[in-house]
This record gives C-alpha cells, sequence and structure tokens, in this order.
C-alpha cells in the first residue's frame, strides 16, 4: 500500500525525527543513552542514507577531535608549583573526568543525530522547510549559496588532491608535502572562486531571479516506511524511561 | 535568408584587456542547424556567452529579431527565455541536490505553476533517459550524464534558440548520436540551434550552416559545402577538412558527398 503525500509533511516527518532525537539527547543526562545513540545513529546512517560505512565514520572523525580536545581540556587540571619541582603537576580529579566524559557523549551523541540529519535532508528539501515557517528569503539564499560553495570547494579539493598524488607529489618528504599543500591551497582557492562565478553566470542563464524556487518531486509513502518511522521513534524514546 | 541574431561590429574583451572578439559583424539564419568552428581560444564560449546577453559586448550592438539587446533586467529575462544556452562545463551549471530538481529549476524561475513544472519535467526526463537517475546527485554522475542533464535542463525551458558550447564532448556514441537526433527534431520544429565543434566530420554531415571564428572575426561563413570546400581558409584557421571531403579529392570525385552513404554510392 502507498500514498500520496505533501512535501511538506514528508520532510516535516525527518525533521521532526531529527530533532526530536536531538532533545533528547540534550535532556539525557544517562552516559548510557547518549552512547546508545551514538551506536545507534551512527550505525544506521549508511543504512539511511547513500553515504558508505567509511564515509559515514570519517563525517564523524573531524568532530570527534574537536570534542575529544574540549573533553580532555576539561578532564586535566595543570597545577603549577612555583617552589619545588616538578614545575607542572598535571591532575586528574574524579569528578572532572566524570564530567569529562559525560560532556564527550553528550556533545558526540548531538553530533551524529545532526550528521544524520545533514545527510537525509537535502539543500532544497531544507529550503521549503525553512520557506513554510517564513524565514526571509535573503537568508534562505545565503544558505544554499554557502553550501553550495562548500561543496564546489569539496569536489574541487577531491579531484585536486587526486590529481596531485597521481603526479607523485606527497611522497613522505615533510618539504615536499608543504610545498604540493601550500599548492593545493593556492589552486582551491582559484579555481573554486572561477567556478563559483560560473554559477552565478549558469544561473543568470536560466533566468534566476534572486528566488530559489524548487519543486521537488512527487513522493508517494509506503505504509511500511511509516511503519520503520515508529519503530524508529520507539527506539529512540523507550530507552529515556529505563535508563 | 531571414535572421534571427544579428552582430555588428561586435567588440568583446575579458577584463578589458587582450581584445577575444573584435568588429565582429554576423547574421544568424533562423530556423538552421548551425555550427560554430574554431581552435583553441578562438572565442566561441565567449560568443555563446555573449548570444544569450550573459556577456555584454565592449563595442557593437546584438539585435534579436531586429530589436537591439535590452540588457536591463526584464529585457535580459525576455532574451534568455528565447535564447538558452549548455555551457561546455557541465559542473559550473548544476545547482540542485538531485537531477529532477535540476531540470525543474529553469522551469520554475518561468512563473509556471508547480503541477506544469511537473508534468514538464517528467516528459523532458523521460526523452533523455534519465527517469532511472533523476533522484541522483548530479555531482556524482559521469561527464556524459552530467551533460545530458544541463542540456535536458535548458531544454524544458522550450527556447526559440539553443546555444549549445561542445555538447557532445565526453558523450559516447549512442548518446552522441541520440543528441543530434534531438537536434534535428528540434530543428524540425523551426528552432535555431546552434552548436560549437571540434568534430569537423559530424559538422560537415550535420550542419546547414557553419561559422569558422579566428583572430576574433569571423574568418568564413556560409553553407557547408562553401565552407569546407575552401582548404586553404581553414588550415590558417587551424581546422582540417572533413575526411569524406579529402578522400573525394584524392579519388577525384566530381561530387562532394555529405555523408558515408553518399560516399560509398558515388565510388560504385
Ligand atoms: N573568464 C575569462 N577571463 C579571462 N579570459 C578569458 C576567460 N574566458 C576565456 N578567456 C580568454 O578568451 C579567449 C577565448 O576563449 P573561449 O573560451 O571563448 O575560446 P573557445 O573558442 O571556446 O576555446 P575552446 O575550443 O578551447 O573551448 C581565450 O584566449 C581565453 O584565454
Ligand atoms: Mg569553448
Amino acid at each position: 500500500m502507498s500514498f500520496r503525500i505533501q512535501n511538506h509533511t514528508c520532510i516535516g516527518i525527518r525533521v521532526l525525527f531529527i530533532v526530536g532525537a536531538m532533545i533528547l539527547c540534550y535532556l539525557s543526562t544517562s552516559n548510557v543513552y547518549h552512547a546508545f545513540m551514538i551506536g545507534l545513529f551512527a550505525a544506521s546512517t549508511p543504512l539511511l542514507t547513500k553515504f558508505s560505512f567509511k564515509i559515514a565514520f570519517r563525517r564523524l572523525m573531524m568532530p570527534f577531535l574537536f570534542v575529544s580536545i574540549a573533553a580532555l581540556t576539561v578532564a586535566l587540571e595543570l597545577s603549577f608549583n612555583t617552589a619545588g619541582s616538578p614545575f607542572i603537576k598535571v591532575v586528574f580529579s574524579k569528578e572532572s573526568f566524570a564530567f569529562a566524559i559525560q560532556l564527550f557523549l553528550k556533545s558526540m551523541s548531538v553530533i551524529s543525530v545532526v550528521s544524520l540529519g545533514i545527510a537525509m535532508i537535502s539543500i532544497s528539501e531544507m529550503t521549503a522547510f525553512l520557506r513554510f515557517f517564513r524565514v526571509p528569503e535573503l537568508l534562505i539564499e545565503l544558505l544554499v549559496m554557502v553550501h553550495h560553495s562548500i561543496q564546489i570547494i569539496g569536489h574541487k579539493t577531491t579531484k585536486l588532491y587526486t590529481a596531485q598524488k597521481s603526479r607523485m607529489a606527497y611522497n613522505g618528504q615533510f618539504k615536499n608535502g608543504l610545498t604540493c599543500f601550500s599548492l593545493l591551497v593556492t589552486s582551491i582557492f582559484s579555481s573554486s572562486l572561477n567556478q563559483i562565478q560560473q554559477q552565478a553566470i549558469a544561473l543568470d542563464a536560466r533566468c534566476y531571479n534572486n528566488k530559489l524556487v524548487w519543486v521537488l518531486p512527487r513522493k508517494n509513502i509506503k505504509s511500511i516506511q511509516l511503519v520503520w518511522l515508529t519503530i524508529g521513534l520507539s527506539i529512540i524514546t523507550i530507552p529515556v524511561f529505563f535508563i | 535568408m531571414k535572421s534571427v541574431i544579428d552582430l555588428k561590429n561586435v567588440g568583446y574583451s575579458y577584463q578589458n584587456k587582450e581584445e577575444v572578439l573584435n568588429g565582429l559583424s554576423i547574421s544568424i539564419p533562423e530556423g538552421k542547424k548551425i555550427a560554430l568552428l574554431g581552435a583553441n581560444g578562438a572565442g566561441k564560449s565567449t560568443l555563446m556567452l555573449l548570444l544569450n546577453g550573459v556577456l555584454k559586448p565592449n563595442e557593437g550592438q546584438l539585435f534579436y529579431k531586429g530589436e537591439p539587446y535590452n540588457y536591463k533586467r526584464k529585457g535580459l529575462r525576455a532574451l534568455r527565455q528565447k535564447v538558452g544556452v549548455l555551457f561546455q562545463e557541465p559542473d559550473s551549471q548544476i545547482i540542485a541536490p538531485t537531477v529532477y530538481e535540476e531540470v525543474a529549476f529553469g522551469l520554475s524561475n518561468l512563473d509556471f505553476d508547480k503541477e506544469t513544472v511537473r508534468k514538464k519535467t517528467d516528459a523532458v526526463l523521460e526523452c533523455f533517459y534519465l527517469t532511472d537517475i533523476q533522484y541522483k546527485n548530479p555531482h556524482h554522475l559521469s561527464v556524459g550524464q552530467k551533460k545530458r542533464v544541463c542540456f535536458a535542463s535548458v531544454l524544458a525551458m522550450a527556447p526559440d534558440v539553443i546555444v549549445a558550447d561542445e555538447p557532445t564532448s565526453g558523450l559516447d556514441h549512442p548518446y552522441a548520436q541520440q543528441m543530434f537526433k534531438e537536434f534535428d527534431f528540434l530543428n524540425a520544429q523551426g528552432k535555431t540551434i546552434i552548436i560549437s565543434t571540434h568534430d569537423m566530420n559530424h559538422a560537415y554531415e550535420w550542419a546547414d550552416y557553419v561559422i569558422v571564428l579566428h583572430k576574433g572575426k569571423v574568418w568564413q561563413c556560409g553553407s557547408a559545402d562553401e565552407v569546407f570546400a575552401n582548404e586553404a581558409a581553414l588550415k590558417e584557421a587551424g581546422l582540417p577538412q572533413p575526411l569524406l571531403l579529402q578522400l573525394a579529392k584524392y579519388l577525384g570525385l566530381k561530387e562532394m558527398p555529405r555523408d558515408v552513404e553518399s560516399f560509398k554510392q558515388l565510388i560504385h
């Protein structure tokens, strides 16, 4: 069985699911629940989106790094001893350690939810949703353009990096690596800028009117998908009452 | 011959440096299949952007059916509905996150209601065999597929004049044939098609009218037979003669064959 559903509703369901999961993560104080959410959302990224497990993992690496650094700074306390030696003492207090763990898990759980959200909701769907809530056009256009520029830069970077690699760049020597990297950065900058200009031209050529109107394809929702949604919602809410 | 676009003494240079086009004058005949030829850097892409009003000439004027180009907002909008342009680099045209939305993008700028946009989009997707990949991200397609998506997006807007910059580069043989068939079909409906290409053989077989650019000017223009017969002028512009013509000349044939079939008949 399948039935037609308004695009707004379709996007709305997904956004609500993500936002709901985010709120649950914020509210919960249980480490176990946070760890559970991290595992669940990281594991379901390859299932629900086009990303492979490897890429889904890589997407989480960057924030993981930052969050770990933040957690470490909270966990460690440095005390300076001006009189005797040792000069610096690293102190691990039990409370600060527990707090750091909690901070780490909570941040990571929110990040994994948001990361799935970004992967599941395309920029045009986001536009439709924002427009539904009467967000000013200028902000929407800005959002789309920024998103697009980031995408272009991302694509350019992978292409240029592969091109460099294929010409024996980054051969392990530090100096060579540095030169290649600085070349890469300048090249990305100029070519992305060029392409962003080209993009503006191409938009103009198709009668772009300073209002990004997307026409999304009509989607049919199958009843099985609603069942999955209910299962997903219960998986993330039920543990809250037990843990 | 009625002309659809006229250029009078058009000069253009990027950022006011070296002149890419200077004193270029030509009339684009209406309802013809036109091939724009020239070596790398001859200014083909630049000329195509001028036709669509994306670039404004530093000197001279362009006319659409006798009316001078109006570079005000409204005028450009009206012009771009009539003159659609397909870019050389598909990457620079793609903006939407899915193929479907990319094709619908041009249409939705044209004040149609959503249902009409959907209907037209579906028809165009079908026509270009894109239905299977309509939910894919266009950035993750092959170059040829991207080209087809871009072309579908321009054609969906139903322009009277179609300007396509190297439309078949990167397409495999069946899809290149398909693209040319599509051009023929559109041409039969009275639309003017202008393509730039480096494929002399195909240009010779396909085009009614040929324009050769060299040194920022129209080096040669006229019917395909006229232009391609002049070997010396072609050579100076850095272009080879089509293979069929070279063969026919070598064999000393009296008539010049336009395609392989007529060539076969001539030598029998
Ligand atoms: N955006 C730009 N800025 C500055 N100069 C440019 C720009 N685009 C093109 N040019 C210059 O204009 C000249 C003509 O370029 P154009 O792209 O029109 O050539 P083309 O005939 O399309 O060549 P190709 O066959 O390689 O596509 C070239 O010499 C090029 O250096
Ligand atoms: Mg070109």
